[in-house]
């Protein structure tokens, strides 16, 4: 592996501080000022990871890292629940589970995980909207037989009936279980209320399209969407390049690597009329709040811009205007953030915040004046430069790990974003300034349409939200599923 | 149980450590990590990785919510939070100014908290009064303010996860920087320890209260946890939450968390670890530099509480609106005893992987449950082993707990193959890579460290698991006999209200 510049340190390091001996008395001590310290950005170019085409529909991404012994391979399969009919919906997921779980032709499913636990190594496999993954971790001196048992899988799944059955189980009973929390129920009726159900991004599974999948469902879909689809493999980890293409071009001879059809992504329109919509859950000292719109499009002009707006709105934490106005100056929650998002057609503007029953209009009026400020009136030029100064010397972070870098270039690539996405983020961040932030502000944030959601104890906040003037506070019934 | 400051992520991280457990094999840190102490007693550990220009600082105090008494639970994870505002040049423009309006604050927190105690013969309006005069002045010190200023000054530099957490054992405070930045790590450090302004004192305790209603009150699991903890243990502080009760949380003053700071928070209680793209001798100059006039403090007193013997089973049921959870626990012993390793690999034999016994025979096999895991402890004190599960409707928790009994009594019964001993070995090796992943530096540096807070060793889970090997079937046996019994069980159990009689 590369090893990188060890970057001028000291360099910029000004000698600003009296030495501080050891034994010096603290009375007498200066203090000590971290502002003082100046250092130079670290200079970081972007790395990229290996990458070479083993055979049409099978493109290899790589990344050596020799410290430790150990190897993660991922199959990356251009399929997803996108597919699925919505009266089956959970299909996709079912079917690239079953995968792993039904066992082989050759392996039951408690010989397959037998072998796998005795090697200590895992094999996961997960279906995505547009993209599936399965994926390896063992240790290297297990990694033949750990890719055999996945190529088994990949080749010759038995879906096997009584693992079915409990599959589908499984999801029936997380189903019940999925409102047991308060933050995972907000969430899901907030992107039903912005999406509309029916959306993919907002689709849940129901006991009724889980129990409408059956075995053949399963089957066919591996048929038509697995077995022979485009696929991206990437290994980072204690492996030569030269051996693992040897490997995959044998593993993969007869993989014919089918392009999928070609999905049209549904546009997104905001379903719900703007307003405040409660519901109710008598149980709750703590309110979940949830205010926003649609946000915007993977490769929307402003896509990395956006950052600097986010980080100022909700994401830079003690930074950001939210933590610091509802949590830090008020006291009022331990948890907010909020950001405009970027998705497939377009992603969630959201702003959350928990909050004791008693303060959920403050907290609602606070995030709201937040949002609408930072359409009205430009940043000012201290958030401007922390925020900036942030992107610019974490940047590095985005790189720490092998897997970081291949990962990162692999998913970057299939959301479609340009080659050169990653030299060009330092250089757009760098022109950003206050109008480009209130630009961006005006274009994607409309306090005035937004949908505003609280979960909380009826009793104790429909006043406060009464209060607000916006209208019939619009109940809505804690969803069974 | 960890809580961190501001990310509920970072639990999930820290649980995945907990559970990749016993790392192993005949590797270890202590060919890769350079330790150095300082005449204050301060230890530093050094992972030099330079792959990336970047590293992780991580300070490690022995200080968590065991070393709380009574009627002070929170102050560990409190204190935690004090840590961030700042210090007499960090977060203010002018602490000469903003020094006597603290003071005042002071008085009148003191006098809130006097009254508070009275409970309910407590006078609210005197209280509110109270209060009021408090935010008056909080409003006040804002105008010398310079808002979370340690937090601006990280994310200005390029830091990346800026948090810490408090556990039952320790409290850790973290980052990753850019490798150019190890002197920033070090004065940021060393001052916030040396030179803490108490700031927001006690409008913080809105805050955690918020953080209490959100990660206990208001979530099944925390709920079930808080109370099922609050009958296994009677004596140990083990039993209290991290976070504290609200009613604490609402009463401490600032001399008490003050007094908790300096018995605490003194070099020869504190380890850190610096991972990353360093050199040694760098590290070591500063080090000196920055924290070697830090003046040695007392050894802190210990718990003095040992947790009677349990002499009945014990049960607690608990309502929410959510689907039916599960708990049981065991007193067991430390991890200096033989018998917490061979729990530990029961523990693995139970419930680590698809193809353990817990998970092959009652969430595949006979689809009894969703999910039950069963873990023992390695903590500073003996703790628990504690097996947790959500049965699957029309499952019930009893149903649950029979099944759960019925292994436990085979373990007590029956001597496991030594091919599922081998398998957890092997699962336990993999392990200690495992935990490597996400965020390596910080993940690596809490390793180290917690392997010299709990056992004093940073090869402590390396030797563990390759200690695992000499235990025997009988061992297993011998101590499932000893430990799993009817009366050193506890059992909290969560529902529905309306089904609270559907036992």
């Amino acid at each position: 592996m590369k090893r990188q510049r060890k970057m001028a340190l000291g360099l910029a390091v000004a000698a600003i501080l009296i030495g501080s001996l050891a034994f010096s008395p603290s009375g007498l001590r200066a203090q000590k000022d971290p502002k003082t310290l100046k250092f130079a950005d670290l200079e970081f170019k972007a790395q990229r990871p290996g990458m070479t085409t083993v055979k049409k529909g099978v493109t290899f991404y790589f990344k050596e890292d020799h410290e430790q012994p150990v190897i993660d391979a991922s199959v990356i399969i251009k399929t997803g629940s996108l597919t699925e009919p919505l009266d089956k919906t959970g299909l996709a997921s079912l079917a690239m589970r079953m995968l792993k779980a039904g066992g082989t032709k050759t392996l039951t499913p408690d010989a397959l995980e037998e072998k796998l636990d005795f090697l200590g190594s895992t094999i996961g496999s997960y279906a995505g909207p547009e993209y599936s993954e399965i994926s390896l971790w063992t240790l290297g001196k297990n990694f033949d037989e750990t890719w055999k048992v996945l190529l088994d899988i990949l080749y010759n799944p038995a879906f096997d009936k009584d693992r079915f059955d409990t599959e589908k189980k499984k999801d029936l009973e997380s189903i019940r279980r999925r409102f047991d929390y308060p933050t995972t129920l907000s969430m899901a009726l907030f992107t039903e209320l912005i999406y509309g159900k029916d959306y993919p991004e907002a689709r849940r599974t129901t006991s009724a399209t889980i129990n409408a999948i059956t075995l053949e469902d399963i089957q066919a879909f591996y048929e038509k969407n697995v077995r022979d689809r485009e696929i991206i493999i990437a290994f980072t980890g204690d492996f030569k390049q030269a051996q693992a293409l040897e490997l995959l071009k044998k593993s993969f001879k007869d993989w014919k690597g089918n392009a999928p059809a070609r999905l049209d992504i549904p546009k997104a329109a905001l379903a719900a009329k703007p307003g405040i919509y409660l519901v109710d859950k008598p149980d709750m000292s703590q309110a979940v709040i949830i205010l926003g719109h649609l946000g915007l499009n993977n490769l929307d002009p402003d896509n990395v811009e956006v950052g600097i707006f986010n980080f100022i709105l909700g994401t830079g934490s003690f930074n950001s205007r939210l933590m610091r106005e509802v949590r830090s100056n008020r006291g009022l929650a331990y948890m907010t953030f909020g950001s405009i998002g970027l998705g497939r057609d377009k992603g969630l503007f959201s702003n959350v915040c928990m909050t004791k029953s008693q303060s959920v209009g403050e907290a609602i009026k606070l995030m709201r004046d937040i949002s609408a400020d930072m359409t009205r009136n430009p940043v000012t030029a201290g958030e401007l430069e922390v925020a900036k100064k942030y992107e610019v010397n974490s940047f590095v972070h985005k790189f720490d790990s092998a897997q970081a870098v291949v990962s990162q270039a692999i998913y970057l690539k299939l959301d479609g974003h340009p080659d050169n996405y990653l030299d060009t983020y330092l250089p757009r961040i760098r022109k950003v300034d206050a109008a480009r932030v209130l630009a961006i502000g005006k274009k994607a944030v409309r306090p005035d349409e937004m949908v505003i959601l609280v979960v909380g104890k009826k009793a104790e906040v429909i006043d406060q939200l009464k209060a607000f003037g916006m209208g019939e506070v619009t109940e809505l019934p804690l969803p069974k599923e | 149980m960890k809580i961190p400051r501001f990310s509920l992520f970072f639990f999930a991280f820290l649980l995945m450590i907990l559970l990749a457990g016993q790392p192993a094999s005949a590797q270890g840190f202590s060919g890769k990590v350079k330790e150095f102490t300082l005449a204050n007693g301060l230890r530093f550990f050094v992972y030099e990785r330079p792959q990336v220009p970047t590293f992780a600082g991580m300070i490690m105090v022995k200080v968590g919510s065991v070393d709380e008494r009574k009627g002070e639970t929170g102050l560990a994870h409190f204190f935690e939070h004090m840590a961030f505002k700042g210090t007499s040049v960090m977060g203010t423009r002018d602490y000469a100014k903003e020094k006597p309006i603290l003071e005042e604050m002071d008085r009148l927190g003191d006098e809130l908290a006097a009254e508070y105690l009275k409970g309910e013969r407590a006078d609210q309006a005197k209280m509110k009064e109270l209060r009021d005069k408090l935010k008056k002045l909080q409003e006040q010190t804002l105008t010398f303010a310079v808002k979370d200023e340690l937090d601006r000054i990280y994310a200005e530099n390029g830091g990346e996860f800026l948090n810490a957490s408090t556990g039952n054992d320790s409290t850790q405070y973290f980052i990753m920087l850019p490798s150019n930045r190890l002197e920033l790590w070090f004065m940021i450090e060393s001052e916030r320890f040396r030179d803490l302004v108490f700031r927001e004192f006690y409008s913080e305790r809105d805050v955690i209260a918020e953080e209490r209603r959100m990660s206990l009150d208001n979530t099944p699991d925390g709920l079930l946890r808080d109370e099922f903890m609050n009958i296994a243990y009677v004596l140990h502080p083990y039993r209290h939450s991290v976070v504290g009760y609200m009613e604490d949380i609402q009463s401490y003053t600032k001399a008490k968390a003050v007094g908790f700071f300096k018995t605490f928070y003194i070099p020869n209680n504190i380890v850190a670890a610096v991972v990353g793209d360093v050199r040694l001798e760098e590290v070591k100059r500063l080090a000196e530099q920055y924290f070697g006039d830090i003046p040695r403090g007392t050894d802190p007193p210990r718990p003095t509480e040992i947790e009677p013997e349990q002499r009945g089973e014990r049960r607690v049921a608990t309502w929410f609106e959510a689907e039916p959870r599960f708990l049981m626990g065991y007193h067991m012993p430390g991890p200096a005893e033989k018998d917490n390793l061979t729990l530990s690999l029961a523990g693995m034999i139970l419930s680590r992987g698809s193809s353990s016994r817990f998970i092959r025979d009652l969430v595949t096999n006979k689809k009894i449950a969703i999910s039950v895991f069963a873990s023992a402890s390695a903590a500073r004190y003996p703790a628990l082993f504690m097996i947790q599960g959500q049965p699957r409707h029309p499952n019930t928790v009893q149903d649950l707990e029979k099944a759960v009994l019925e292994h436990l009594d085979r373990l007590k019964k029956e001597p496991v193959a030594q091919a599922e001993i081998d398998k957890s070995i092997n699962q336990a090796e993999a392990g200690l890579y495992r935990s490597m992943g996400f965020a390596d530096n910080v993940f690596l540096a809490m390793r180290l460290l917690r392997n010299v807070i709990i056992f004093d060793d940073i090869d402590a889970d390396w030797k563990r698991a390759e200690a695992l090997k000499k235990i025997t079937p009988e061992d297993i046996m011998a101590a499932a006999g000893k430990y799993f019994t009817e009366t050193n069980r506890t059992v909290g159990i969560l529902l529905r209200k309306e089904r609270g009689g559907e036992r």
